[in-house]
């Protein structure tokens, strides 16, 4: 048994870790199952001292550091390579106080996002980020990732939500920025910088969550569509009408039936695209606004367009969306999906390269992504036990991102780079960018001991998915 | 800007740590289908907040995609059924929250019960958790010798020695402490049989179909009264109401202990014994066993069409009561209630709405919805005798959330739930009565019982 696990014991108590190789075993991975390490051990601090005082610890023995919320990122960040320590934020999840006179939640970081709204879901007040996992993922991962969600279009990213946080530098001091529900303006804004760094600058322990009121008034459409084409074109002509809806979401057939054997909304099943569109403001304005959407639609052929006015069914609209992802499942055992942001006025032809390259991999991909931001979500499916189909899936995944950087997009909108994107950071950017990232982790991080390796490209470590299979395929390290 | 002075190094992510020894050596051997129908989980987490063990301890391994996980591991002979392991199997309270929550469709009660049936054929078992499940699986099942083992205790409470039983309690070992404080606090020495056939009443004239009473074991021993309810309802509605001299246990203590073979035969007993157009019970965990016949029968020959065949004529009596064209009913409820979602009828069964539709027709009754109301309470069918902290920390996260609701009383459709509920109240002293639907439907419909 390594020493190091009778003095983190000594600091969360003895059900407070994990360190039997078979409890480990489930800790291998997160919800993007192609990465994969063995932690030395999970510690289940509850409080932010416990935390501090355990990085301390692991500082004396040199471990790597490994910051995980509820498991549920896409990108392979909550990943422990390197026999390091994973520090579980799933039991720091106290709703320490809600102010509505000042519009401020303050939440240890593994409260779930919708635990959070769903607290105060009798006030009418809510936390805004909604990112698909929000049932299941914690405000600490939100912050990591700096997650989006549907209605991140008309109400912004997780970081325009955060007014403060607290975290643990990785040589175990704590510290606060911009906690309070003001706004100080000093200095450099070290909130906005920790969100997205994906736990590789610090461990974040406390939130101040932005809350906002729900709003009172909305219209909820969803039309489909013969083509893709047709559905990608209303989407870039809404977005250059003017008008900013809360959400505009589009599915692919594929997953129009995946979501419909999960949830037999009704949707039609014989349609190449579907949009799911909601605008949210003051009541009068929004008739009009839908009827300039409407319209937009009817130009580019939509077949059917159905108001969906009845709250319980617009709940349910939305509930099937968010699980669209899960809903995958029906159709394949393992999947594994990318997030560009692109261009919106170039989604028709995005969508039609991702269509060649699945044939040219052979990979079946299909489509459910925030349309309104330019946020693509193909998905692919494969098995994961197959790795001649996971090698395909990784170099798809590759060519199709190196694509989207070329026609102006990014490698990633929400769910970050883990170590799932990282050998495109340097196709996203320049040496000296890349450098200064890595020279501002090593202002929080000197001895590149929390998270290394992911996010920004280290040079202490590289961590590499998968070994190659064939001399002959390039991509061995992705 | 930063040197570069040494090339990085490079580490390389592994798919668990290799099997030890024969590489083919797999603990678990599942059934192909279970196997792929484990793949079927994508591991995104959305079951995590649906699990009521992974709300209490946070670990993963005690969360249903955990739990996959380690299923799978185990199948695939990359972990071992190390004690660990088998615990964190044990902890799962089969309560199925996680397939309402899963949005792939992980048929997930297939997987954890043909995995606890596989491993516990291989697990040692203490002498004092043999007595324990030979109470369950010997008694508990078996009407006449249940209603014997009660006897002293119901005496006892007869002659008001009911602290003495609450003392010599704590002598017991801690389950079967659980049992007798579970014990409902008034009942007859020894519960009467059900007649065999109790005629329409309809309170139109209009007979309308025959319909086969299960009365379930600790139900027709702890709570005929419910089911006496139950069938008054019946046949106000028009129908007639067979009781199936031949039933049996439904099977689901057995099949959730992991003794497949005892289930299957309590299985193929039953579909003996019904032959009506539908077979009502009023007890979420034995309806939910029955509409899995289809299920656990799949691969007998001689059965497995009957077992489809009955499985699609069970129903739980809050799905048939709004299908009978019932009056409103004529006596109001002055009361704040709250209702509690059994496991069995909102998870396995999927019924939320038709109970909480029915009590709405009853004026004058206030209920205030409950938070979490669908998490599991604990009960668990016997998950509270043979995991008593867990089955208690769930207890009492549920009875928090039941008084901040107000209501004094608790409305649920499973005797397990109610026992559970009740005595964790008792013991926590809360003051909480907990009801059947059926029994506040009775009253509205009937008046005040004598």
């Amino acid at each position: 048994m390594h020493p190091v696990i009778d003095q983190l014991r000594a600091i969360v108590g003895s059900q407070g870790i994990l360190y039997e190789q078979d409890e480990l075993f489930v800790y291998e991975c997160d919800g993007f199952p192609i990465a994969k390490g063995i932690p030395l051990a999970v510690i289940f601090p509850t409080n932010t001292q416990q935390v501090a005082d355990c990085v301390k610890v692991l500082n004396q023995h040199n471990l790597q550091i490994v910051p995980r919320g509820s498991g549920t990122g896409l990108a392979g960040g909550a990943v422990a390579y390197d026999r390091g320590v994973i520090i579980s934020l799933s039991r720091m999840k106290k709703i320490e106080s809600v102010d509505l006179d000042n519009r401020v939640a303050v939440v240890q970081a593994g409260v779930r996002n919708l635990a959070l709204s769903d607290s105060i879901a009798d006030t009418g007040w809510r936390f805004s980020p909604d990112p698909s996992s929000q049932r299941a993922s914690s405000i600490g991962g939100n912050v990591s990732t700096n997650a989006g969600g549907i209605n991140t279009l008309k109400h912004g990213v997780t970081v325009c939500h955060i007014l403060g946080l607290e975290y643990v530098l990785p040589d175990g001091k704590i510290c606060t920025s911009r906690a309070e529900p003001i706004y100080d303006g000093i200095g450099a804004d070290l909130t906005s910088l920790i969100c997205g760094s994906e736990g590789t600058f610090a461990i974040v322990t406390r939130i101040w969550c932005r809350l906002v009121v729900n709003p009172k008034y909305f219209r909820t459409v969803y039309a489909v569509f013969g083509s893709t084409s047709d559905a990608c074109k209303t989407v870039s002509d809404v977005i250059a009408s003017g008008i900013v809806p809360t959400s505009m979401e589009m599915m692919d057939a594929g997953m129009i039936q995946a979501v419909e054997s999960a949830f037999h909304f009704g949707f039609p099943s014989d349609v190449a695209a579907m949009l799911l569109l909601e605008v949210d403001g003051i009541d009068q304005v929004l008739d009009e606004e839908l009827a300039s959407i409407v319209q937009l639609a009817r130009d580019n052929n939509a077949g059917d367009i159905q108001q969906c006015s009845d709250p319980v069914r617009r709940a349910e609209l939305w509930t099937a969306r968010k699980k669209a992802f899960g809903a995958v499942g029906r159709m394949s055992h393992s999947y594994c999906t990318q997030d560009a942001c692109i261009p919106r006025s170039k989604l028709p032809e995005a969508m039609e390269h991702v269509a060649k390259l699945s044939e040219k991999y052979d990979i079946t991909i299909t489509n459910v992504f925030h349309a309104g931001d330019g946020n693509i979500h193909p998905i692919m499916l494969f098995d994961e036990d197959d790795p001649g189909q996971v090698q395909q899936v990784l170099l798809l995944s590759k060519e199709l991102l190196e694509y989207c950087v070329d026609i102006g997009g990014t490698i990633t909108g929400e769910h970050g780079v883990g170590v799932e994107k990282l050998h495109l950071m340097d196709k996203m950017f320049n040496r000296n960018t890349l450098d200064l990232f890595l020279d501002v982790k090593k202002t929080f991080d000197p001895d590149q001991r929390i998270n290394d390796a992911k996010l920004i490209p280290s040079d202490k470590t590289t961590i590499e998915l998968l070994k190659p299979i064939a001399a002959n395929i390039p991509g061995g390290a992705l | 800007m930063t040197p570069t002075t040494t090339p990085p190094r490079i580490i390389t992510g592994l798919s668990g740590p290799p099997p030890e020894g024969d590489s083919h050596q797999r603990a678990l051997q599942l059934e192909q289908q279970t196997y792929d129908r484990a793949l079927d989980c994508v591991h995104c987490g959305l079951c995590l907040p649906a699990c009521p063990t992974y709300t209490e301890n946070g670990l993963e391994a005690d969360s249903p995609r955990g739990r996959i996980y380690l299923m799978k591991g185990l199948a695939d002979g990359k972990i071992q059924p190390t004690e660990t392991v088998t615990n964190h199997l044990d902890l799962c309270l089969d309560c199925r929250a996680c397939e309402t929550a899963c949005p792939s469709g992980v048929v997930y009660h297939e997987l954890i019960e043909e995995s606890r049936v596989k491993l516990s054929t291989k697990k040692r078992t203490r002498m004092m958790d043999r007595l324990v499940h030979g109470v369950f699986f010997h008694v508990f099942t078996k009407r006449r010798r249940l209603k014997l083992l009660l006897l002293p205790a119901r005496i006892a409470q007869k002659l008001g020695l009911g602290r003495i039983i609450e003392k010599s309690g704590r002598l017991l070992p801690v389950q079967l402490e659980k049992m007798q404080s579970m014990l409902p606090p008034d009942g007859p020495l020894w519960e009467s049989n059900l007649n065999k056939f109790y005629p329409a009443t309809p309170h139109d004239g209009v007979k309308r179909s025959t319909v086969g009473f299960f009365a379930g074991c600790v139900g027709s021993v702890l709570f005929q009264h419910v089911n006496r309810q139950t069938i008054a309802l019946l046949n106000h509605a028009g129908c007639d109401v067979t009781v199936a001299p031949l039933q049996t246990c439904c099977g689901a203590i057995d099949h959730h202990g992991g003794r497949l073979e005892p289930a299957k035969c309590y299985a193929r007993k039953n579909i003996d014994a019904f032959d009506t157009d539908y077979i009502v019970n009023n007890i979420a965990g034995c309806g939910a066993m029955l509409k899995d016949y289809a299920h656990l029968l799949r691969d007998d020959p001689n059965y497995a069409q009957r077992a489809r065949d009955f499985t699609n004529r069970v129903r739980d009596i809050s799905e048939l009561l709004p299908q009978l064209e019932m009056p409103q009913p004529p006596h109001p409820i002055e009361q704040t209630i709250t209702y509690h979602d059994a496991c069995h009828l909102a998870h396995a069964q999927k019924v939320t709405k038709p109970p909480r539709q029915l009590l709405g027709t009853i004026a004058k009754l206030q209920m205030i919805d409950l938070v979490e109301s669908d998490m599991c309470c604990g009960a668990a069918g016997t998950y509270n005798l043979s995991q008593p902290i867990m089955a208690r920390e769930l207890a009492e996260r549920k009875l928090q959330h039941v008084i901040q609701t107000g209501a004094k009383t608790c409305v649920t459709g499973n005797v397990g739930c109610a026992m559970h509920i009740q005595s964790e109240a008792k013991r926590l002293g809360v003051d909480l009565k907990v009801v059947h639907p059926v029994s506040l439907l009775h009253e509205a419909y009937f008046g005040i019982e004598e």
